[in-house]
């Protein structure tokens, strides 16, 4: 048996993991003109793969499951070389199909060729080899093999050739030879090994790249290319550079990258992978085979070298690799064992590739040759340069890209990029990275003046002069309403005069600060316009806050005088203010709370907080008919604008009672009955408002406004979803740039939310560490500059000199506030918000932004806040937590569980939160934003300790563990690959489940569920637990537990109710029975029509739940039956309190289709049971369930689907190419019906993830109704 | 992100200041701004910041402190 080479067990491995695919396709295409031999080629490709025995190898499998390789004997071997006929503009797209064919390794040659005739003496040689046959450096000899073949056998000739020596099977024994035994302290194993794990430890891992789109949980590899030259003179440059520096031309490409990577984002420790021949002896150059090695480039460029340091750094690291260059890359990732994902390739996901080889001489006789570039449609990498030197001196570069992560026009740009900074580095090769600019002259001019051209009118006079202007403008209108109270813009401008000579009578004046410790009311309004009337700044105090921080506020602020109730004015006269406000002079200090959790007050001027204004009242539109909440705390700064706007232009004030924020529905309630136009919110309170019944009244309301914290697209999606009627505004700022800065409006179907474009008269700027932008798609952090911006922290020189910074952007003199805020440009030039720089976060070496975890959780529908976080409970162990606040009345536990599935679905396994805490609310602040500091410790207890197996299956998975990881005891909760398992171990695995389960599972699987409990649960969706008696009984009892009325799950086409078995975990406490076909029995006949098969199914619930309530879901074909048998219940006059349809549609969808003949449904099925079925007489079966299916879909097509007067809850599998079937329902039901997206495609339903979504959202209702039938 | 240069410990700060008399650190690597002047470093961060604070008291302004002791008198 000959074993594979390292380098051919990796792809075999990725074969096996990710079936037959194109990804590791190396497409050969040669545009032939003159007179073409068919003949004579396909005996010359003959004579060629018979040379090569590579190329007629076929990769098995062994009863251990392990891989080797059985090479086809030559009297075996036959080729298929057709020559199709095709027009010429049809050439690209065949050229296109050839290069994806997918090959199978185990069934078929390697290697496939066509040719394809374009014309008289026009022809396209298309060559596809697998790279687990060939390598870049092949092309030579196979090139020469193949001219020498055609020529001779043109002339009737065998090709006359030296036989070749060794062939890759020798190359296969040697290097198992060559590197000797790991444990051998003096092989060349053992010590290679040692080099690489010392360069390799801990490196950060993903590359952090300007992705367009989130990296998705399993790579697609489809991709796409961007070519692009650089010219003579900078290769002659690179050259001279290299020379003088003892490198290579390729150093300087790769020091270069390392550069360009760092420049956009990838941080000082970069890793870029780059290929080595690997032909370690003179006599394998004559050979086709997979010889070539990787390599990674790891560069540090910490402390801002000059680019020669780093190119010394990258020759030194080269040099050294060429030295241990033996060891197979494969290898090594197994030995360092990075954490593995399906999201990206380990160690590294740029390749770079200097190609030195010219391409190969290709002459035949009789025809004029010409290469094809081809683009195989796929990515193996998320980038993958290539430079290849050319004859005219230039260098061909191209850029292969992934396109699950970027767009073409990024790619095109990071292209220029890199020849820019390629550029810069030989022009001064003693520069500082820091001082490499990756930014083009007119993005600079878009980052820095453009999408800054916000220039307005400034906004003229105080808080206290628009006031009293519109108060003459508009005396009689209504002003200030608190509950039954209201007051006319007269009435309220005397009241704030009396209250400003009342504190003017105690001393208050320009100049001063006052205190306002008053819960809201109209008293509190009153006392704050009268303060600044008085010329003095308001500092609200929260009436809950303790004594003690409010004498650090006190003090800090230099407050005079703290109000803490209502002052009686009775007895004051409104005399207005005598002298006008400075504009510059503070309006009001607001604390924010401090990362070293001492508060810092901000102080705000008349005029920062006067454009602010004015530009919110232009921008949204306020007119003198909006009635605008006052509801947010007046700690919190977006209060200011709800205080002090809506009385500038003649609307009204609604003052919210104290607790409004508390209670959504009497929010809502207040909302309808003061004809509110406009609310501010916080994404929480957002949350919890769209969950009342009364939001959908709120029909008065204009716009929303919301602030705070991000704004999940979810969220903003559903708020467009319950008003329609209202625009929602993504609004941002800090307080130390008076409330907001920037402003986006939603409008529904959106897929993200930026915070948007700056407000009038403010720039802002995304820069990097160096102060300089950076650009669009690349993470930097924020800063704000113009007339909004505070003076400064009240009392904290220091503090304010740090944050409040030089602007080298605006007109001289000007400052910029650092707001800590990692954010983004898009192309469209809005700012996208990332997160807290602060709350970047590395664990185990993974970079992890909590904002994606957090983004990805709140999808779920149950979910009403979340907050992820990393935690150091104990020294040193560094965990991703997740907080989560349930929307009212689900279940946190539950909802907890099956959010760590979800992520674990959804997102790479190193973001998946090692905790998921359910709280009843989140511990705020007094600004209503997220208190990190209370969050509590999680109980990791559960996690840490051992788990043993609790069922038969559990304990057979963890004896299989250990048995092929060679360890003595498994937990369940234990991961396989941080066990020591790697890829061949997995396939090891699994070779053993399929012999002792019988159960056919795939590597992916393992990969997807790692740990003895998780791969448990995913063979339970597939085979039906031993206990049960008969799998195929009418009569499933999936689950037979539990006093609440049960649940009934309606067979899919094929008769059986297994797939439903994965529900019975999500559901505990009430039965769950499956309903079957008839006839799997081999007794009674299948069902003559839809209308008896209802009927029947009726009987048999009834007659085992003689009275409702009825709960009845089903998927896919489960859910048109399901639906005809709720209103046969609901005919028969029992009540049918739940329908859940699964991804299904009405009858006459089924019309629609083809017949299905019994051999095309077996053929289904097998497909789709024959993953998983672990039942004996698997033949007849099948037979059997051919039979049912066939039948099944043939009555359908006679069916007329009835109308069912109730509601429904329908799940649609959100990823298919269709819309949702959801609407093929609304005739068919008289009652509502509430969709809910499950991210699955329409076979996995049943799968962990997506069985945890729905029966959430089932459990919810189930439980609804039984506490409406308790309190009825 | 490495850290951000105004809050790099191991760096070297200018304290700058405008026309307003507003007071700000300001990295001894990076060029200075128009309309700045430098009154202490090149130093330790903690100086510069020592020197800010017993230097700039009072935040507000230059204007706006001669208006209102204009308006005072």
């Amino acid at each position: 048996m000959i074993p594979l080479s390292f380098a051919q067990r990796r792809l075999w491995f990725i074969h096996k993991l990710e079936g037959p695919s194109a990804t590791y396709n190396i497409p050969f295409v040669l545009r032939l003109t003159g007179e073409l031999d068919i003949e004579a080629l396909r005996a010359a490709l003959h004579d060629v793969v018979l040379r090569h025995e590579s190329l007629r190898t076929l990769f098995l499998e062994n009863a251990a499951g392990d891989p080797y390789q059985k090479i086809v004997p030559a009297r075996e071997l036959t080729l298929d070389v057709p020559l199709i006929d095709v027009a010429p503009e049809d050439v690209a797209a065949e050229v296109e199909k050839a290069a994806a064919y997918p090959f199978r390794l185990a069934a078929e040659l390697p290697t496939r060729t066509c040719v394809l005739r374009t014309g008289l003496e026009e022809y396209v040689l298309v060559l596809v080899a697998h790279h687990i046959a060939c390598d870049g450096e092949s092309s030579a000899p196979f090139g020469r093999d193949f001219v020498t073949a055609y020529s001779a056998r043109r002339e009737g000739r065998e090709p006359s050739w030296e036989p070749l020596p060794v062939q890759y099977k020798d190359y296969t024994m040697w290097q198992l030879e060559l590197l000797g035994d790991e444990n051998d302290p003096d092989s060349i194993a053992a010590k290679q090994l040692a080099y690489w794990l010392k360069e390799l430890a801990d490196v950060p891992q993903p590359l952090r790249l300007p992705l367009d789109r989130p990296r998705p949980p399993i790579a697609s590899h489809q991709g796409d290319l961007v070519e692009f030259r650089l010219e003579p003179e900078l290769l002659a440059e690179m050259e001279r550079l290299a020379a003088r520096h003892g490198a290579t031309a390729s150093m300087v490409v790769q020091a270069a990258l390392a550069v360009l990577l760092n420049r956009l984002g990838g941080g000082e420790d970069v890793t870029i992978g780059s290929p080595i021949a690997g032909r370690m002896d003179d006599a394998l150059t004559d050979l086709v085979g997979f010889f070539v090695n990787t390599w990674v480039l790891r560069t540090d460029l910490s402390g801002d070298p000059a680019f020669t340091e780093v190119l010394e750094r990258v020759r030194d690291k080269a040099l050294a690799a060429y030295d241990n260059q033996d060891i197979p890359f494969e290898r090594l990732v197994e030995v360092l064992n990075p954490g593995r994902s399906t999201a990206y390739q380990p160690l590294f996901q740029v390749l770079c590739v200097w190609l030195n080889t010219s391409k190969s001489d290709f002459t035949l006789p009789g025809l004029r040759v010409a290469f094809e570039p081809t683009a195989t449609g796929t990515a193996k990498f998320d980038l993958h340069f290539t430079l290849a030197p050319e004859r005219s001196g230039g260098v061909l570069a191209s850029i292969e890209y992934a396109t699950d992560l970027f767009d073409r026009s990024t790619v095109e740009a990071v292209a220029r990029r890199f020849t820019s900074v390629l550029r810069q580095v030989t022009a001064d090769p003693s520069a500082r990275v820091g001082s490499v600019d990756v930014v083009e002259e007119w993005e600079r001019e878009w980052l820095v003046s453009e999408v800054n051209a916000t220039a307005a009118p400034a906004a003229e006079g105080t808080l206290v002069s628009a006031f009293e202007a519109q108060v003459k403008v508009s005396p009689d209108a209504v002003a200030v309403v608190d509950g039954d109270r209201s007051w006319t813009y007269a009435e309220f401008g005397a009241w704030a005069d009396r209250v400003a000579a009342w504190l003017e009578a105690r001393g208050v004046g320009a100049g001063s600060v006052v205190g306002v410790r008053l819960a809201r009311s109209a008293e509190l309004v009153a006392v704050l316009y009268g303060v600044v009337k008085a010329g003095a700044a308001y500092v609200p105090i929260d009436p809950e806050l303790p004594a003690d921080r409010v004498a650090v506020m006190v003090t800090a602020a230099g407050v005079e005088l703290v109000i803490d109730e209502a002052p009686d004015v009775s007895e004051c006269s409104p005399v207005p203010a005598g002298m006008p406000v400075h504009p510059d002079a503070p309006a009001y200090v607001i604390f924010t709370s401090g990362s070293s959790g001492t508060p810092k007050g901000v102080v705000v001027s008349h005029r920062a907080i006067m454009n602010r204004l004015r530009w919110g009242q232009a921008h949204f539109g306020m007119r003198t008919d909006d009635r605008v909440m006052f509801v947010t705390s007046p700690s919190f700064d977006v209060s200011v604008p709800e205080i002090f706007g809506p009385l500038q232009v003649g609307a009204t004030m609604v003052v919210a009672p104290p607790d409004a924020r508390r209670e959504p529905s009497a929010l809502a309630r207040l909302i309808v009955r003061e004809r509110v136009t406009q609310v501010d919110f916080v994404p929480s309170l957002l949350d919890a408002f769209l969950a009342v019944p009364e939001a959908a009244e709120c029909t008065s309301l204009r716009w929303i406004e919301v602030a705070g914290e991000a704004f999940p697209p979810a969220l903003a999606q559903r708020a467009a979803q319950v008003l329609p009627w209202c625009a929602v505004h993504n609004v941002y700022g800090p307080t130390e740039a008076a409330v907001e800065v920037t402003a986006f409006e939603f409008h529904a179907g959106d897929a993200v939310v930026p915070i948007g474009r700056p407000v009038w008269n403010t720039e802002v700027y995304v820069l990097d560490s160096a102060l300089r932008p950076v650009p669009p798609g690349v993470a930097g952090e924020l800063y704000l500059a113009g007339v909004q911006l505070a003076h400064g922290y009240a009392g904290r020189g220091g503090l304010s000199a740090s944050r409040f910074v030089p602007c080298p952007f605006g007109p001289p003199g000007e400052r910029m506030y650092r707001t800590g805020d990692l954010v983004r440009w898009n192309w469209q030039g809005e700012v996208e918000y990332l997160g807290r720089i602060d709350f970047q976060v590395k664990i185990r070496g993974f970079r992890i932004e909590p904002g994606e975890v957090e983004s990805v959780l709140s999808e779920h529908p149950l979910v009403a806040q979340t907050v992820v976080m990393v935690r150091e409970d104990r020294p040193g162990d560094r965990r991703l937590v997740a907080y989560i606040v349930p929307v009212a009345g689900a279940d946190g536990e539950a909802l907890a569980q099956v959010l760590g599935q979800l992520a674990a679905g959804r997102l790479p396994e190193y973001m998946v939160p090692s905790s998921i805490v359910a709280l009843p609310v989140m511990p705020r602040n007094t600004s209503g934003k997220v208190d990190r500091a209370a969050l509590p410790a999680p109980d990791y207890a559960g996690g840490a300790s051992f788990r043993g197996p609790s069922n038969p299956r559990e304990r057979m998975l963890c004896d299989l563990f250990g048995e092929v990881l060679g360890v003595d005891q498994v937990g369940v909760d234990d991961d396989f690959f941080a066990l020591g398992g790697h890829s061949l171990l997995a396939a090891r695995l699994i070779t053993r489940i399929r012999k002792d389960l019988g159960v056919d599972l795939s590597i992916r699987a393992v990969f997807r569920h790692p740990t003895v409990a998780a791969l448990a649960a995913r063979l339970l969706v597939s085979a039906p637990p031993e206990e049960i008696q008969d799998p195929f009984a009418v009569v499933l009892p999936l689950a037979t537990e539990g006093g609440k009325p049960p649940l009934w799950c309606i067979h899919p086409g094929g008769g059986l109710a297994w797939t439903y078995f994965s529900y019975v975990q999500h559901l505990a406490g009430r039965p769950l029975y499956g309903i079957q076909a008839r006839g799997y029995d081999g007794r009674e006949p299948v069902a003559p029509s839809v209308e008896a098969m209802v009927d029947h199914y009726a009987d048999i619930i009834v007659s085992r739940q003689p009275d409702g309530p009825y709960h009845i879901a089903g998927w896919s074909y489960g859910g048109t039956v399901a639906h005809a048998l709720a209103a046969a219940l609901d005919a028969r006059g029992h009540r049918v309190a739940l329908l859940a349809l699964l991804d299904c549609t009405p009858s006459y969808v089924f019309q629609q289709l083809d017949e299905l003949p019994e051999a095309d449904a077996r053929a289904s099925i097998e497909d789709f049971l024959g993953r998983f079925m672990n039942v004996k007489d698997f033949d007849s079966v099948l037979d059997t369930a051919a039979g049912v299916l066939s039948n099944n879909m043939a009555i359908m097509k006679r069916y007329t689907q009835p109308v069912f007067d109730g509601d429904v809850l329908y799940f649609n599998a959100a990823q298919k190419d269709d819309d949702s079937w959801a609407s093929t329902w609304e005739p068919y039901v008289r009652g509502s019906i509430q969709e809910f997206d499950v991210d699955c495609a329409h076979l996995d339903m049943n799968m962990p993830g997506p069985a945890a979504e729905i029966c959430a959202v089932l459990a919810r209702h189930l439980d609804m109704d039984l506490m409406d039938l308790i309190t009825e | 992100m490495s850290t951000n240069p105004f809050d790099d410990e191991n760096g070297e700060f200018y304290v700058l200041v405008n026309d307003e008399e507003q007071h700000s650190l300001w990295p001894a690597f990076a060029d200075v701004p128009a309309g700045w002047t430098v009154v202490f470093g090149p130093d330790e961060r903690p100086a510069a910041i020592e020197y800010v604070e017993a230097n700039w008291q009072d935040i507000r302004p230059k204007s706006l402190r001669a208006a209102l002791a204009g308006s005072d008198a």
